[in-house]
């Protein structure tokens, strides 16, 4: 294997529940917007909502999001909030990830 | 294994997560451009708000309303001396949305980001503001037909520059070709409510069409561009 400044060891690193790209997509949505609905992120990611929900399901496993279910209008709501830990987890993938780029654009 | 070999399957590792954020970015886009939309729309609001001031001003206090804010009047029963309560109200009126844009624009996640950009465009819109205020002294009661001209030429600017300011900032053609025409549109709308319209009625029109232009334009352009195609679904 390379020993370049960027290689495939450095992406095995990462924190693997966020390296997917939904849950990535997910928790940057949440952490510019602190709180949407079920639906405005399906909708955003361009996901299915079965799709979503299993990735959800992963990221609130790791406390990551919390899920809040309410009914308005009769009609059932889902919210979906980040955490705190969340945050944190999103903010060292993406200091990772910055090295990353830098290292592959240095060759 | 080649270096470059290796740096390929990390950036083609990598791409479906640039594609999501892409996604994100768009969301995010949006979002901003509907926010864009609902200052344009409340801009307009405090114009039709300032042209019935100016009305009330020109109908009942026989001067513009940045005179009487300075205290001269053309009635003498409504000085302020002798009607404090219209006085302080008029003032009230003028500190209140300046006072709550500056508060509640402030802090993160305040509604304005205040990065370089709008920090000047906040500058230079304050700036307008009393460098307006001054001229109409400046002109005085005598020329109050010229007041229409001046705000509109104020207005102009702070279109044309923010558009300037904002374009490198967004990027965005559509925000530097709709705040420069509605820049263009206000120097000119100004220039003929001075000309057309009789002193009483003048600047109540020309804030009046501004203000109800600003606003049907962003409501146009909120349901066409700005709103989030659906994405806004509250059910699931």
């Amino acid at each position: 294997m390379s020993e370049g400044p960027a290689s495939l060891e450095i992406l095995d690193e990462l924190d693997s529940t966020i390296h997917e790209p939904v849950r990535l997509g997910i928790l940057m949505l949440l952490h510019l917007n602190s709180s949407l609905t079920f639906s405005v992120l399906q909708k955003g990611l361009g996901v299915t909502s079965g799709n979503l929900s299993t990735h959800l399901t992963k990221l609130m496993k790791e406390d990551y999001v919390l899920q809040e279910k309410t009914f308005v209008n009769v009609r059932p709501r889902t919210v979906v909030h980040i955490t705190p830990e969340g945050r944190k987890a999103l903010k060292n993938y993406t200091n990772s990830l910055k090295q990353i780029i830098i290292g592959v654009g240095e060759i | 294994m080649n270096e470059l070999v290796v740096e390929m399957e990390v950036l083609a590792e990598l791409t479906p997560h640039l594609e999501i954020l892409d996604r994100v970015i768009n969301f995010e886009k949006k979002v901003e451009y509907s926010r864009f939309l609902l200052f344009i729309a409340l801009a307009g609001f405090i114009g039709i708000i300032g042209g019935f001031i100016e009305y009330i001003c020109y109908r009942f206090l026989g001067v513009d309303a940045t005179f009487f804010i300075f205290g001269v009047t053309g009635n003498p029963d409504l000085a302020p001396t002798a009607e404090p309560i219209l006085f302080f109200s008029l003032w009230l009126l003028y500190l209140i949305p300046i006072l709550g844009a500056g508060i509640f624009t402030l802090g993160t996640p305040g509604i304005i980001n205040w990065n370089k950009t709008y920090r000047i465009i906040g500058l230079i819109a304050i700036g307008l503001f009393i460098l307006t205020h001054f001229l109409v002294v400046l002109v005085g009661i005598p020329n109050s037909k010229l007041i229409p001209i001046i705000w509109g030429l104020a207005i102009s600017c702070g279109f044309l520059l923010t558009s300037y300011f904002l374009t490198s900032e967004t990027k965005s053609k559509i925000i530097q070709l709709g705040l420069s025409i509605f820049g263009i549109i206000a120097l000119i709308l100004g220039i003929f409510s001075s000309i057309i319209f009789p002193l009483e009625l003048a600047m109540f029109l020309f804030c009046l069409i501004f203000g109800l232009l600003l606003i049907i334009t962003s409501i146009i352009a909120y349901m066409n561009i700005g709103r989030l195609d659906g994405i806004i679904v509250r059910e699931e």
